[in-house]
Order: structure tokens, then C-alpha cells, then sequence
């Protein structure tokens, strides 16, 4: 959270413009097709790449239901940028997407060569992907496989993608069952 | 109450504003259908209010289809729903106090006292029937004639919940009093196809003083199969300025095409509810959500605004929350047919 205000305010001090908004900052001159990597935040905010741990957690949604927190970290060096996140969950065996968020958000570098939400993040900083129930599924969300896609666009244009296997976990009786076919 | 409202119709010019007039709704029998009657109550300057009335579906006649539903408003209405009980969290019926609603005795959990009322997780498995946010002075009555050979079906002996949310200060205003009714029209034409719906609600938005212009974006799958929607509305506050939603071939992650939008709503206090649809949704499919915002400054100020804020970042951030004056919203209301043989469809 203090990380997510400083770097508003070192931003709004450089006047620059969000693409999302007119008076929005941003020093978001990246395009190209960049490397990515795809992470996720846990219940309490912490931040991971999936790549270090693909079992990602369901995380009970304050509106109900339960929702992955899925972002992305580009390689390129910003003090801060809006993006928007577009992070999607599809079933490998029907090709079909579960559940898809796009969102504005935020990313820096933080000091690395990787731009993306800070270590300690709140729900709002990283797409909030509604995945149970669902009417969708054959099979439970939790403890199978999915395929998790996320792209990064910034002024509409899309200069990051990133695709993984995940394990989408709970862990509570509750999550289990609003994540089975008969959850819904 | 009714003196009152009669006192300040005559000053304001001896009725010849006939927006002033309460809606009347016939009342049904049991052989016509299901009348439900909120009491007339006080919404004070300043004041919000939600209040969630439980009754049940009379059991001796077996189910209630229903062909027709009219749901009435009294002006500064924020909105109605009605949904179905299904699991009881902290929002119990049996915690109400009793209530008469039009001949219907039911119960009623008032959200000035009790908060569970506002919050959405204790309904977040409970079904919509139907809702209505038209509540001007000069269309408070929302008829909808559902589609030839379509009825919605309440089930005999099932609760339902109907919440009314009223509002009385800067972003709407109440004139008079809240109150709320509904007529289910039985079926008598022996309709086959059954009415679902779909409610969508978008996580954790944030509309804020340094980023102003969000637009959140979502989407709701559906079972295999031919549906196809007949009806749909959107849900945000005052800072939402575009509200719109497509058909969605359900694995393309990129926004559908204009061709494929079937709603584009521009008025967050009267949204337009489309009654006249007819969009078949791709097999399988689903639907694409997005809502548009352009951050104000509260008229009191951001104090309340940030006091809300989980991430407590100071930057006058209307977050995800009920309350019109400090809080955002971005749902979605789908009505389609035949109805899923496997539950229903909600996504949040």
C-alpha cells in the first residue's frame, strides 16, 4: 500500500497523463512485444509468479464467490505506468474461458528489470478473475489444471502476453464445493 | 404518511403535476397471481435506505408460472430486486420483524439497524427473479410481458427476497416516500419454456481522483446449448457513464464487436431496461460486460469516500460497495430462456 502511494505521488509530480484518463500519470512509453511473466496474489496480498508456484489460491471475493488475483510483470523499466490487465482462466479440455477480467492497473519496476504490482498489493491492483461458480464446468476449478492467459495493453494496443498452467487451489470445504459443477 | 403526501402535492399546485401520483397496481387473486405491497416509508433528506422483506410462495396451488410481471416504484428508488433464498448466511428472514406486504405476511430486515442487508455475500448464492431501477415520476410501473410460450416459475413454498433501496440526498432524491410492489401474473397458456436469469457483478473496482476514466470489463460463461435473451439491464452509480454488454462466443479473450453488443446504456439513475430482445447467444457462449466511469468530487467531500477506501489510499476512490453517494457498482441483469437444467448463472 505505501509502495502503491509513493509511486502515485512521485508520478503526479512528473504531470504526466494516464491512458486511461486525461488526468491520469503514467510514464508509459512501452510497446512491442515484451517478455512477460504471469503472477498472482495470494489472500493476503502477497505477490508470486506462477512460474515459482502454479498451485494459485482461491480467494473468497468480498461480493461472494471466489476469484483468482492474476497479474503480469513486463520486462521494461517505468517508474509507474497504467496498463490494462486483461487475465483470462480457460478449461484446456473445452477451450473454453471460465472467467475473464480486464482492469486497469498499475506497474513499476520496483527497482528490477521487470515492471509489474508491487510485492504487497490490495484486490484493486491486480484483475480479479470471478471463476466460481460457474455454470461453465464439467469439472471442479479446484486442485485441476486450468490454462491462465494474461495480456497487457496500454492505449489499446497490446505489448505483453503470457500463457501458463495452473493449479487453482482452495482451502476450505466452502471454496471446494461453489467450485464444482454442482456449486453453481 | 398519505396526508402528508396529499399536503404537499395540493402546495405544489394542486395536483396538476401528475408525476406526483402514487402508482396502482391491481391487486391479484390467488387464481390471477401474486400481489406483494411494501409498506409507505420515510426517506429522510440525507438518508439511504435498503431494506430486505422475505415472504413465501403460497404452497397450496402448486408452482407459479408466471407470464407477466409488473413491478412499481415510488420516485427516488435507487433500485429493486427480487431474488430466491437459498443458503442463509448472516442475512436471515427469521431475524425480520413482521411485516404485512399487501395481504402477504412476511417478514422484513431493515438495513438502517441491521447491515447484513447491505451486503452482497449473504445473497451471493441466492438466484434473481427479476428487478427494476425505473422509478421517474413518470414511468414508476415496469410492465414486461415475457416472450410467447416463456413463464418464470416460483416455486410453491420457496422464500423469496425482495430489497428495495431508496435514496434522498445529492445522486437521487425521494420527494415523497418509498414504496415498492410487484404482480406475478399467473400462466394460464401453459407456456413450455422456463425464464433463467444471469446476475454478473464486477470485483473490487476502484474509480478514482488520480485515474478517472476506469472501464472494468468482464465475462459470464454459459452452459452448452440455444439461449436466448430476452431482457437486460445494467447497475452503477453516478460516476458510471457507459454500461454496455454483448453476446460473447465464450473463448475469445479480446472485446466482441460492435455488431455483438445487444445493450448501450448512457443513464446510471433510470437505466434503460431492454424488454424487446431477442439475441441468440453463441453454443456455447456467454455474455461480455463492460462499465465506463468519469470520477467526480463527492458533493461532501472525500472523507467519506476515502473513510471507505480498503486500501485507505486518499485519493477519493469510490470502491465496490451499495451506497450511491460513496460506492460503485458494475452488474449486470440478463434474462433469458430456456433456463439452465443445471442451476444458475451467476458470476462474481
Amino acid at each position: 500500500m505505501l509502495l502503491t502511494r509513493a509511486a502515485c505521488i512521485v508520478v503526479l509530480a512528473g504531470g504526466c497523463v494516464w491512458p486511461g484518463g486525461d488526468d491520469a500519470p503514467s510514464d508509459c512509453d512501452l510497446t512491442g512485444d515484451l517478455d512477460a511473466e504471469i503472477v498472482f496474489a495470494d489472500q493476503l496480498g502477497t505477490v508470486a509468479r506462477v512460474a515459482d508456484q502454479p498451485n494459485v489460491p482461491l480467494i473468497s471475493a468480498p461480493q461472494g464467490g471466489h476469484i483468482l488475483l492474476i497479474g503480469a510483470r513486463v520486462r521494461a523499466t517505468v517508474t509507474s505506468c497504467s496498463v490494462e490487465v486483461n487475465a483470462a482462466l480457460r478449461d484446456p479440455a473445452t477451450s473454453r474461458v471460465i472467467g475473464l477480467e480486464q482492469r486497469p492497473v498499475t506497474i513499476a519496476s520496483h527497482g528490477t528489470e521487470w515492471a509489474g504490482p508491487p510485492p504487497m498489493i490490495g484486490l484493486s491492483d491486480i484483475a480479479n478473475v470471478a471463476v466460481c461458480p460457474s455454470a461453465a464446468i464439467s469439472t471442479s476449478i479446484d486442485a485441476h489444471p486450468y490454462q491462465v492467459e494474461v495480456r497487457v495493453d496500454v492505449a489499446g494496443l497490446a505489448i505483453a502476453h503470457a500463457t501458463a498452467t495452473i493449479t487453482p487451489t482452495c482451502n476450505d470445504t466452502y471454496c471446494h464445493m461453489d467450485c464444482s459443477p454442482a456449486g453453481n | 404518511m398519505r396526508s402528508l403526501m396529499l399536503v404537499m402535492i395540493l402546495a405544489a399546485g394542486c395536483g396538476d403535476d401528475s408525476s406526483t401520483d402514487p402508482w396502482i397496481l391491481p391487486d391479484l387473486t390467488p387464481a390471477e397471481g401474486l400481489s406483494i405491497r411494501t409498506p409507505e416509508f420515510d426517506v429522510a433528506q440525507g438518508e439511504e435506505l435498503q431494506d430486505c422483506y422475505f415472504f413465501t410462495v403460497p404452497a397450496g396451488g402448486g408452482d407459479l408460472m408466471v407470464d407477466r410481471i409488473s413491478l412499481a416504484l415510488n420516485t427516488g428508488s435507487h433500485h429493486m430486486n427480487v431474488f430466491r433464498v437459498k443458503t442463509i448466511k448472516a442475512l436471515d428472514p427469521a431475524h425480520g420483524e413482521a411485516v404485512d406486504l399487501g395481504g402477504v405476511q412476511g417478514t422484513v430486515v431493515h438495513g438502517a439497524t441491521d447491515l447484513e442487508c447491505w451486503k452482497s455475500a449473504n445473497w451471493s448464492d441466492w438466484p434473481l427473479i427479476t428487478n427494476s431501477q425505473q422509478s421517474a415520476a413518470t414511468e414508476q410501473i415496469l410492465d414486461w410481458n415475457l416472450p410467447h410460450d416463456v413463464a418464470t416459475r416460483l416455486t410453491a413454498g420457496e422464500t423469496l427476497m425482495l430489497q428495495v433501496h431508496y435514496v434522498n440526498a445529492t445522486d437521487q432524491v425521494t420527494p415523497f416516500a418509498g414504496r415498492a410492489g410487484a404482480n406475478f401474473y399467473r400462466s394460464t397458456d401453459g407456456d413450455t419454456q422456463e425464464l433463467g436469469t444471469l446476475f454478473a457483478t464486477q470485483q473490487s473496482i476502484r474509480v478514482c481522483r488520480s485515474n478517472p476514466k476506469p472501464t472494468y470489463s468482464g465475462t459470464c460463461a454459459m452452459p452448452a446449448g440455444d439461449h436466448t435473451v430476452v431482457a437486460a439491464n445494467g447497475h452503477f452509480h453516478s460516476r458510471g457513464r457507459r454500461f454496455q454488454i454483448w453476446s460473447w462466443d465464450g473463448v475469445s479473450t479480446t472485446r466482441p464487436g460492435d455488431q455483438e453488443r445487444f445493450y448501450d446504456s448512457t443513464d446510471w439513475a433510470e437505466p434503460d431496461m431492454k424488454l424487446d430482445l431477442a439475441t441468440s447467444l453463441p453454443n456455447p457462449g456467454g455474455i461480455w460486460w463492460s462499465c465506463d466511469y468519469q470520477w467526480s468530487e463527492p458533493a461532501e467531500g472525500c472523507a467519506a469516500v476515502d473513510e471507505r477506501d480498503p486500501q485507505h489510499a486518499n485519493d477519493c476512490c469510490y470502491t465496490f460497495g451499495p451506497k450511491v453517494e460513496t460506492s460503485e457498482h458494475c452488474n449486470v441483469f440478463v434474462y433469458y430462456y430456456p433456463k439452465i437444467t443445471n442451476g444458475n448463472v451467476t458470476c462474481f
